[in-house]
C-alpha cells in the first residue's frame, strides 16, 4: 500500500463536503465510529471553520464495542455535534448479510424519513471493495435505498447530481479517493482522535469495525498510528478479512448496496 | 505521492479490462484474496474478473460501469480507469474518462475487431477532455502470428485519424498480447521486430515527460464562490481557488457586478493564514459586503474575465439535440444556467469525419462549434488556458445530452 499526496485528499474532500452542504436542504452524516467516518467529520471541521454543520446518524444496534459508544459519547461532546442515535433491533435468528442487510438499513430508512434527509455523506472508500470502486461521488438512491448501478448518472468532472425525480436521497461520498493507509497518514498528520480498538492489545487489535458480531480482530502488535502505517504497507490481506459479511458469497456486498447499506 | 489518471479507451471485447487485470498482477499491485476470489468456477480464468466486480459484469463477460484499478510499482502510482466499452455506456465512459492524464487506447487485431466507430468517439472525446499523451495497445498480436506487418496496418489506421481529427498529443504505439502478458511490464520474446518499450514502461516515461498540472495563461487570482454563510456576525464566501494567489489585504472584484472590495481575513483548512494559492478550498472574509452568491466569481484587480453570458464552444453530444428547443442548460462546476439559445456554427461526425456548416440539429455522437447565449450572467474562461473554468455538462431536464468546452 502506497500513501497518496495527503493535502490533494484533504483539499478535495473539504470541496465535496461544501458542495454537499450548499445543495441539500437537509445533509447528515453516517458516524459508525470506524476510521473512516471520524476521519470524514475531522475534515468537515476543516471545511465549515471547526463545526461540524449537519447532524451525524449512528445506527446503533445495541451490539457494539463498549469502547465504541464511550468513544462516542466524549467525541460527540467536545465537538459539540449533533448526534442522532437510530435504536436497530437485532433479531438472533439473523446473521451476517441479512443481518446487515434488515437491521441496519431498517433503522437507518426510519431515520431518515422521521427527519427528511435529502443528502446523507457515508464515509466508504474505492479501495474497500470492487463493487465500491464503481461508486459517483454524488449518487442517489431510490425510495426503496436501492442503488441503480446499472444505470448511474454521468459524472463529468465535478458536476454531480444533486436531485433527481424518484430519488429519496444522494449518499456523498467524501472520502471515496483515499485508501486505508492514506486514513491513517492523515488520523496522524491532523491529530484526529481514533477508537482505541484500533491498537494493539495482547497481540490483536481491529482493522476495521462492525459490531461485536461479526467483526474478528487480527493478530497484531500495532500499539501506534506509525506501527500500523507499516503494518499497512506490508500487507497483502484484504482490510475487510475480518468482516463476515463479505466472505459468506461472492456477490454479497453488491447485494448489501443495492439494498442500501452503507 | 502523484498519482497519474490513466483512462482506458477502446472497444467492448477488445481486452481491456483483461489489460488490466494482467497489470494488476504482473506489478503485484492487487491482492492474493482478490485474484483468487475472481475465479470462477468451471470457467477459463479471465484476468477481467479483477475488475468486473458486479456479478452481472462476470456472467456476461462485460464492464457495465467505470471500474479503478491503482497500479504501484517502482515508486509511482497510476490509476486505471476502466471504462465500458458498449455504445449505450457512452455516459459511464465519459465519466470515467473526464478526469484522465493519460490514455492508453486498445484496438483489437483478430478478424471482425479492429479500428470500430466507438473507438473513434472515444479518442475523440479524449481529445476534448485534454489527455496530455496516448499509447495505442494493438492487442491480441498472438492470434495474429505476432505479424509486424499486421501491426503497421492496423496502427497505419489509427494514425489516419488521428490525423483527421488534428490530434496533437504525443502517440505511441505497441503491440501487445493482454491475455499472455506480452509487452505489458516485460518485452515479449515473440515479438522481437517492436523496439520500443512495452506499455508500462510507456506509462512511466509518459509521467516523467508529459505530465504537468495545466498552465494558465496568466497568473491572475481566480476563485469560484462554492457558498456564503455567516459566522460570527460576517459573511464568509467558501472558495475554490483555481487560480493564482491571494493575500489577506489585497484588492479584489466580484461578480455579479464587479464590486471592489480587501480580503480581510483568509481561512484555509480551518486556519487562519495570511495567503492562499491555486487548488485550495478558502474560507474568505472581505473588508465589506458584495453581491456576490454561489455561481460568482472573485478576481484580482488585473483580471479580465474572459466571457459571462455567451461564448463559443465546441460540444459532443451523446442525446441529439435541436438548436430552437426549450429546457437546455449547462452544467459547470456543478451550477445550472439554462440556455437561452444556441446556433451552429459547423458539425462534425467523429465517425466519419463528415463535416457541414449550419444546420439546426445535432444528431446524437455527433460534435460541433456553437454560439450559445445564456440565460444569465455566468464567469467562464477558455478551457485551454483556465481548464476548470471552461468546460461544461449539458443536460435537458435529468437527462445528460453531452460535454463541452470554451474556445
Amino acid at each position: 500500500m502506497m500513501r497518496q499526496d495527503i493535502n490533494k485528499l484533504e483539499e478535495k474532500s473539504i470541496f465535496i463536503i461544501r458542495e454537499a452542504n450548499a445543495k441539500f436542504k437537509n445533509l447528515a452524516a453516517l458516524w459508525s465510529m470506524g476510521k473512516d467516518s471520524t476521519t470524514m467529520l475531522a475534515l468537515a471541521r476543516k471545511a465549515f471553520l471547526g463545526k461540524v454543520p449537519f447532524p451525524v446518524i449512528h445506527i446503533d444496534n445495541g451490539i457494539d464495542f463498549p469502547e465504541s459508544y464511550k468513544f462516542r459519547d466524549e467525541l460527540a461532546k467536545k465537538w459539540n455535534m449533533k448526534l442522532i442515535v437510530a435504536h436497530s433491533k437485532i433479531r438472533e435468528e439473523l446473521s451476517g448479510f441479512s443481518c446487515c442487510g434488515a437491521n441496519k438499513t431498517d433503522a437507518l430508512k426510519e431515520v431518515m424519513d422521521e427527519h427528511g434527509f435529502d443528502g446523507l455523506i457515508v464515509s466508504i472508500r474505492r479501495d474497500e471493495h470492487g463493487i465500491r470502486a464503481k461508486e459517483r461521488v454524488f449518487s442517489p438512491r431510490n425510495k426503496e435505498f436501492k442503488w441503480d448501478y446499472k444505470n448511474q448518472p454521468a459524472e463529468i468532472w465535478n458536476n454531480y447530481t444533486s436531485k433527481l425525480e424518484k430519488t429519496d436521497h444522494i449518499r456523498v461520498h467524501p472520502l471515496l479517493d483515499w485508501n486505508e493507509v492514506d486514513i491513517w497518514n492523515y488520523i496522524k498528520k491532523a491529530k484526529v482522535p481514533m477508537n482505541p480498538l484500533y491498537f494493539s492489545k495482547e497481540g490483536h487489535r481491529y482493522r476495521s469495525l462492525g459490531c461485536t458480531h461479526c467483526t474478528v480482530p487480527l493478530k497484531s502488535n500495532a500499539k501506534s498510528i506509525d506501527e500500523i502505517i507499516k503494518e499497512l504497507e506490508g500487507t497483502k490481506v484484504e482490510e475487510r478479512s475480518g468482516r463476515q459479511q463479505d466472505k459468506e458469497k461472492a456477490y454479497v456486498m453488491e447485494k448489501l448496496r443495492a439494498l442500501g447499506y452503507m | 505521492m502523484d498519482k497519474y489518471i490513466v483512462t482506458m479507451l477502446g472497444e467492448k471485447d477488445h481486452g481491456k479490462s483483461t489489460l488490466i487485470g494482467n497489470l494488476l498482477i504482473a506489478t503485484g499491485s492487487t491482492t492474493e484474496e482478490r485474484v483468487k476470489e475472481a475465479r470462477v468456477k468451471g470457467k477459463r480464468w479471465e484476468p477481467a474478473y479483477i475488475l468486473d466486480s458486479f456479478s452481472e459484469e462476470r456472467e456476461n463477460e462485460m464492464t457495465i460501469d467505470t471500474t479503478r484499478a491503482e497500479l504501484v510499482y517502482k515508486g509511482k502510482m497510476f490509476e486505471l480507469i476502466d471504462v465500458p466499452g458498449h455504445l449505450e455506456l457512452i455516459k459511464n465512459m465519459m465519466s470515467g474518462a473526464s478526469n484522465g492524464d493519460f490514455a492508453i487506447l486498445m484496438v483489437s487485431i483478430k478478424k471482425g475487431e479492429g479500428f470500430k466507430p466507438q473507438t473513434r468517439r472515444h479518442l475523440f472525446i479524449s481529445q476534448m477532455f485534454g489527455i496530455k499523451a496516448l499509447a495505442v495497445a494493438i492487442n491480441k498480436m498472438d492470434i495474429a502470428g505476432y505479424d509486424q506487418k499486421a501491426f503497421e496496418k492496423a496502427k497505419g489506421e489509427v494514425e489516419e485519424y488521428l490525423k483527421s481529427i488534428k490530434f496533437d498529443k504525443p502517440v505511441f504505439f505497441v503491440p501487445v498480447s493482454a491475455y499472455n502478458n506480452e509487452n505489458l511490464v516485460e518485452k515479449s520474446a515473440n515479438m522481437k521486430w517492436y523496439k520500443g518499450l512495452p506499455l508500462f514502461s510507456l506509462l512511466m516515461d509518459f509521467s516523467k515527460r508529459y505530465y504537468r498540472a495545466a498552465k494558465s495563461a496568466d497568473e491572475g487570482m481566480r476563485a469560484l464562490v462554492q457558498d456564503v454563510v455567516d459566522t460570527d456576525g460576517s459573511k464568509a464566501m467558501f472558495c475554490v481557488m483555481y487560480n493564482g494567489t491571494i493575500k489577506v489585504g489585497d484588492s479584489i472584484r466580484a461578480e455579479p457586478n464587479g464590486a471592489r472590495a480587501k480580503v480581510r481575513k483568509l481561512h484555509l483548512k480551518g486556519k487562519s493564514v495570511s495567503k492562499a494559492s491555486a487548488h485550495s478550498n478558502i474560507a474568505l472574509v472581505l473588508d465589506k459586503e458584495v453581491d456576490a452568491e454561489r455561481g460568482s466569481l472573485i478576481y484580482g484587480s488585473a483580471v479580465k474575465p474572459y466571457k459571462k453570458g455567451e461564448f463559443q464552444g465546441r460540444i459532443f453530444v451523446i442525446n441529439g439535440l435541436k438548436t430552437g428547443e426549450k429546457g437546455l442548460f449547462i452544467r459547470t462546476n456543478n451550477n445550472d444556467i439554462p440556455i437561452k439559445s444556441m446556433k451552429i456554427v459547423s458539425t462534425l461526425s467523429p465517425t466519419t469525419g463528415k463535416a457541414a456548416r449550419g444546420g439546426s440539429a445535432i444528431a446524437t455522437n455527433d460534435s460541433a462549434v456553437v454560439s450559445v447565449k445564456l440565460a444569465r450572467d455566468y464567469p467562464l474562461e477558455r478551457y485551454v488556458e483556465h481548464n476548470e473554468l471552461g468546460r461544461f455538462a449539458i443536460y435537458r431536464g435529468e437527462e445528460f445530452v453531452g460535454v463541452g468546452i470554451v474556445e
